[in-house]
């Protein structure tokens, strides 16, 4: 019964039907939305017969043109009833389409979208996220350096960074790559050697719904070869983006000629690496900025722990389990690039011989969840096969080297993957430290 | 908006006009494009023949003064034109002939009147059901197998994180079956 629905009924259908999927589904999100109406504008610029950043103008000649719009609109008015009324109106804009078309036709750079500039301004989706803010942070005061902190507001994490001078954009969104969707430049200043920044570029890309980051720095040796330059490290140079051409331009004090980088020439790398396990001073967790872990012992051998907001006071996080024996992670259970906290603690309805359990703590649309698996085994239970008469009947545990949760039933060996979809998330009820009377020290 | 009210906004703010008419018929456009070339056309095909569509409307009403006030009416016949013209680019019916060839009345139509109203019956039956699993169920849906995107792009649609769109498309999935199977419909 798994196989996929086949909807090709609906291709190619009448009025009626594109009316109702018309007015009932939105066919384009936001983001390729933009995309279009970019690309319309782009091409009206063409119309004026401007020549774009350093792109050779193509012209396509008229009769080719007239062809290739012709046949098919003569094939097509066939088709189309109703379509007479409007005749009038093509025909005239047919007449425009004709007038001069000029296409972009470089071997070296193919993409014909303009770059947008990220700033306070801009209100668009960056990377598939469309609801983000940033913040902002001085580096150096001498040479108004300021850090700009991309972070996505339905999970609360940072997904990129910009490292800036005060007054210049904070990134650029273009599709280098022409796979229809825009990658994020951001500039990182990696030092200053003589009163100037050596900007390195960091392009931001998804894949497969994988936050990937692109560097120069694994790269750039091949590049040194290939145009025969001696530089010693990397901090001898800068490939910085130039929205005007489309490129990274790399230069160099020691040399005198720049050279232009392609996308291509960037090797690419998950954005941040999961898991990796939280301590006090793992930055940015769940959308809270500044926080600390707080311990409270229950008896000689259990604990509860918490983190702690260190603004509001709030605790965001809390588990009990025995001493030394839990771990808390920030790991990308879904691999989507919006990692969840998955804390390894212990728990008993009797809270004697304690097993093993995870709870999930993430940031959905906003809201902080934290999801557990105690309160729904059915799905499960019918998924994998198995009884588990109640939370006291298995253990589970996140495992970081598989990157997943793991399931084992008391008194048996095999051990079952216990998929994120099987917890069962609620909205988490935020306590004051204060007044519940914790230690936080 | 009526054509005299955008062509009354195009004297004082070209751009906002063509925004505000590109933001409303956006997703009418895009849907008759998407129908014509789901088969045979890439997701950039289908952008570029959009973004075709409307600089042919934009040009159309900059250029050519006077026209009719069903904004809606001209937009679908460019839109059914321009997706048609791209389908033939795309496609190259092999079965196809020319025109201007004289055999061509000897050619009878492959349309069969009585299957494309069956057809077309089915359809509406089988948007009806869709609808009837209500929201998100009946977008993620047609999102998942219409359009053809992954979980992770239809959250961008609904308010859900791709795991849970994936429970809610599985389950959604066995009542739509369940559905069709009541009313005997095969697709």
């Amino acid at each position: 019964m798994n196989r996929k629905l086949d909807l090709r009924i609906l291709e190619n259908c009448d009025m009626k039907t594109l009316e109702v999927l018309s007015r009932k589904y939105k066919a384009v999100d936001d983001k390729e939305a933009e995309k279009i109406f970019r690309r319309i504008e782009n091409d009206a610029d063409y119309y004026e017969d401007v020549q774009v950043h350093n792109i050779e103008p193509y012209h396509r000649p008229v009769w080719r043109k007239v062809c290739s719009v012709a046949l098919p609109l003569a094939a097509a008015a066939i088709v189309v009833t109703g379509g007479v009324y409007f005749n009038s109106q093509l025909e005239n804009y047919k007449n425009t389409d004709d007038i001069s078309e000029t296409d972009t036709m470089s071997g070296s750079v193919e993409n014909s979208y303009a770059a947008i500039s990220v700033t306070d301004d801009y209100k668009g989706t960056i990377l598939g996220i469309s609801n983000w803010h940033i913040e902002k942070e001085d580096i150096y005061e001498y040479d108004n350096s300021v850090r700009i902190t991309f972070i996505d507001d339905d999970t609360g994490n940072e997904f990129a960074y910009s490292e800036i001078k005060s007054g210049e954009k904070y990134a650029y969104l273009v599709d280098l790559d022409n796979d229809g969707t825009d990658e994020m430049i951001c500039n990182h200043i990696r030092a200053v050697v003589y009163g100037e920044n050596n900007n390195h570029a960091a392009v931001y890309r998804l894949r497969d719904g994988m936050l990937e980051a692109g560097k120069i720095i694994n790269n750039y040796e091949h590049i040194l070869e290939e145009h025969d330059i001696s530089l010693s490290s990397y901090v001898d140079f800068s490939d910085e983006y130039s929205p005007e051409k489309n490129k990274f331009i790399f230069k160099s004090s020691y040399i005198d000629t720049e050279y232009e980088l392609g996308i291509e020439d960037y090797s690419f790398s998950p954005a941040f690496l999961y898991p990796y396990y939280i301590r006090d001073n793992t930055g940015y967790l769940l959308g809270v900025k500044n926080w600390h872990i707080s311990k409270e012992s229950v008896t000689s051998d259990i604990e509860n722990t918490y983190f702690i907001n260190d603004v509001t006071g709030e605790k965001f996080v809390e588990f009990t389990g025995y001493k030394d024996k839990t771990s808390v992670f920030l790991a990308d259970l879904e691999n989507d690039s919006a990692p969840e906290v998955v804390c390894n603690y212990q728990w008993s309805e009797d809270q004697e011989n304690m097993n093993n359990h995870v709870k999930i703590y993430r940031v959905n649309k906003g809201v902080l969840e934290c999801g557990e698996f105690l309160n729904d085994l059915e799905a499960f239970e019918k998924a994998a096969n198995i009884e588990l008469d109640s939370c006291d009947d298995f253990t589970e545990y996140y495992n970081t080297d598989k990157n997943k949760i793991m399931l084992k039933k008391q008194g048996e060996d095999t051990e079952y993957e216990l998929g994120i979809e099987y917890y069962h998330f609620k909205p988490v009820d935020l306590q004051d430290t204060v007044q519940t009377g914790i230690d936080t020290e | 908006m009526k054509q005299s009210e955008y062509r009354d906004l195009l004297v004082t703010d070209k751009s906002k006009a063509q925004r505000i008419l590109f933001d409303e018929y956006l997703n009418y456009v895009y849907t008759i494009a998407f129908n014509r070339l789901r088969s045979c056309g890439s997701l950039e095909d289908v952008d570029e023949c959009v973004s075709d569509i409307f600089k042919d409307v934009f040009d159309s009403y900059e250029y050519k003064p006077n026209q009719n006030d069903d904004i809606k009416g001209f937009i679908s016949t460019v839109a059914l034109r321009r997706s048609a013209a791209y389908y033939h680019k795309l496609c190259k019916n092999k079965n196809s002939i020319s025109l201007d060839d004289e055999n061509t009345n000897a050619f009878p139509s492959n349309e069969n009147i009585s299957e494309s109203a069956e057809k077309e019956e089915i359809r509406q039956t089988l948007l009806k059901l869709i609808d009837s699993l209500g929201e998100p169920d009946s977008t993620i849906i047609i999102q998942k197998y219409y359009y053809g995107r992954s979980s992770f792009e239809i959250s961008g649609f609904v308010s859900l994180s791709p795991a849970m769109i994936r429970v809610r498309n599985s389950r959604a999935l066995k009542k739509l079956r369940r559905l069709l199977s009541d009313n005997e419909i095969v697709i």
